[in-house]
């Protein structure tokens, strides 16, 4: 265990302590984000500052960027906050909210919904089946690595749901009905907050909150871990009660978020390593920053892509890829260093 | 004020690592749950914090552990287990207030009597001057000695350690071991599992002989630790004098 503890030490970075509280930087961030979000919308010309005409102006604002400014708020806080709670359950700063399979459950069953071509139905069949690969998901990774089972095991097991989703993404694009299928469900994948509505919020908010609720009841559990399983359960917080507790957050809030918005990688990655030395690397204390860094860090990388040039809409998930792969990156190089020294 | 373990079981899967096992362990004693490598010491010590599964019941003052509630169960018995460590680099101080954890509801900030309880057990550990620095920055025998201040500081009557001086040089080894004795003295019940059998000898109260996952010995170091004992269980031949009144035993010779 203390081979563990120096590498995942390392890895975490330095314990440089800031004594601000990460809060006074957060919030004011995090409400310039909003503020700006609603202000900068784009259309086919172009970014668009400000509201637009009178007549426009209340349909712009609740109709277009007061969902959008949600939606990121909503999918951006739960991929932060679970990405840090992962990290803690694992005790790894690499692990993601993607590794437990929820969110490409959750794009699977929202690829199936373009491949059936019910998406045409009604809007809400895609999040729908967003919703249901997400705990369809959760429900095989249960199985397979059963009540008590090991966080190896729950990894192995996620991984291997993941293989699966993926190979049954891949089957649907191979024999999808048509190029446009096609096209549409790549699209989707690459994760966008675009003409996304208040039902989307209504949907996803519902699975979200218990989720957030499940997480944050896994706090001190997460806390407790650093110490160790044995330790964590001798204070009276026993891993196992942990670890479902974090697993079946993360798959609830995840899911309803990929379900609405496809897959946004990275930002639960990045987040948790940024505020980690902030709080002193205590995983409870980390899980609130990390929610509204999150949201954050999503809402600028929206607005980002609002003001771009004319053109296509760049999608959401690959501006946060781009931002993420070469922090991921950087992260390596840092961790080989330290490994040599 | 006694622990009671009676008829306490462990197996994995087919393997029986304890059998049967009734043990009445009272307040104030440095127990040393001594015996070769395999003989059950550590099943069960778990057992006894309620970290595997267990036949049989255990009760601390005729009160049995299953019907405490989580938290309650963690206030009355601390384990301190082998090799332990932290995976994030906090510092030593705050690695022994997650001690206190048991103590607080939740969302509760720790108050001055869980600073005090911190602050008292990195006294008792020779820790104070390491509060401030990183835990995985620490000397071995440091880091052992900020190890037992966390499980100290849970103030709780029942105190488990699995194993406390083992990778130690001698001065800790009787650093920790002094420690362990004070506590027992100041009215805890300790039970360390230990290897060392001149350090299990010199400084426990009672020691109980584990073999093949039963009890083949309990009683004062001298009787259970005698020369016949570690012949027949560990297969040595020891060294036995006494040196300013407290009991030497010393391995001194395998037997063939």
């Amino acid at each position: 265990m203390s081979g563990a503890t120096s590498g995942t030490a390392s890895l975490g970075g330095t314990a440089r302590r800031l004594d601000v509280s990460p809060y006074v930087l957060l919030v004011p961030l995090l409400f310039a984000a909003c503020a700006l979000s609603l202000w900068i919308g784009r259309t086919s010309t172009g970014p668009m500052l400000g509201l637009g005409d009178a007549a426009i102006a209340g349909p712009v604002l609740l109709e277009i960027r007061l969902p959008r400014t949600l939606l990121a708020l909503l999918v951006g806080g739960t991929l932060g906050l679970s990405g840090a709670a992962l990290q803690g359950l694992l005790r790894n700063p690499l692990a993601e909210p993607g590794l437990l399979g929820a969110s490409s459950g959750a794009a699977l069953g929202a690829v199936l919904v373009f491949y059936f071509g019910l998406a045409a139905a009604d809007s809400l069949v895609l999040p729908l089946g967003g919703v249901a690969g997400s705990v369809a998901a959760l429900g095989l990774l249960y199985g397979l690595a059963g009540r008590r089972a090991d966080l190896v095991t729950i990894v192995l097991a996620g991984i291997a749901i993941n293989a699966f989703a993926a190979a049954l993404t891949s089957l649907a694009l191979n024999f999808a009905p048509s190029p446009y299928a096609a096209l549409e469900i790549l699209f989707w994948m690459l994760g966008s907050l675009a003409d996304r509505s208040i039902v989307h919020v209504l949907l996803a908010l519902p699975l979200m909150l218990p989720g957030w609720l499940l997480i944050g009841a896994a706090a001190r559990g997460l806390d407790a871990l650093t110490l160790g399983e044995d330790t964590a359960a001798s204070l009276g917080f026993p891993p196992a009660r942990t670890q479902w507790l974090v697993i079946g957050g993360t798959a609830l809030s995840v899911g309803a978020a990929v379900a609405v918005t496809g897959v946004i990688g990275f930002v639960g990655l990045v987040v948790p390593h940024m505020l980690r030395p902030w709080v002193g690397h205590h995983p409870r204390k980390l899980l609130v920053p990390c929610f509204l860094a999150g949201a954050a860090l999503t809402l600028f990388a929206d607005i980002a892509i609002r003001v771009m040039p004319p053109g296509p809409e760049l999608k959401l998930g690959v501006v946060t890829a781009l931002i993420g792969a070469p922090f991921f990156l950087q992260l390596i190089l840092r961790h080989g260093r330290e490994g040599d020294a | 004020m006694t622990l009671r373990l009676e008829r306490v079981a462990v197996r994995y899967g087919r393997r029986i690592a304890v059998a049967e096992t009734t043990l009445e362990l009272a307040a104030g004693q440095l127990v040393g749950l001594v015996g070769p490598n395999g003989a059950g010491k550590s099943s069960l010590l778990k057992a006894a914090a309620g970290l595997v599964p267990h036949a049989g019941s255990i009760s601390w003052r005729s009160v049995p552990l299953a019907r405490m509630g989580r938290l309650e169960r963690a206030r009355t018995i601390a384990y301190l287990p082998q090799s332990a460590g932290a995976h994030w680099p906090i510092t030593a101080a705050e690695l022994v207030a997650l001690g206190r954890m048991p103590h607080l509801a939740f969302a509760e900030r720790p108050g001055p009597r869980d600073a005090a309880a911190v602050a008292w057990a990195l006294e008792r550990c020779a820790a104070t001057s390491l509060a401030d620095r990183r835990v995985d920055r620490l000397s071995g025998g440091e880091r052992a000695r900020v190890l037992l201040a966390r499980a100290l500081a849970v103030e709780t009557p029942v105190l488990l350690v699995d194993e406390p001086i083992q990778s130690l040089d001698p001065r800790h080894q009787l650093n920790i071991m002094r420690v362990l004795r004070d506590s027992a003295e100041r009215g805890t019940l300790v039970v360390a599992v230990l290897h060392d059998v001149a350090l299990a000898a010199r400084y426990c109260t009672r020691i109980v002989l584990l073999a093949d996952g039963r009890i083949v010995g309990d009683g004062a170091p001298e009787s259970v630790l005698s020369p016949d004992a570690l012949a027949r269980w560990y297969g040595v031949e020891p060294y036995v004098a006494r040196h300013l009144g407290e009991p030497v035993v010393l391995p001194w010779r395998q037997i063939d």
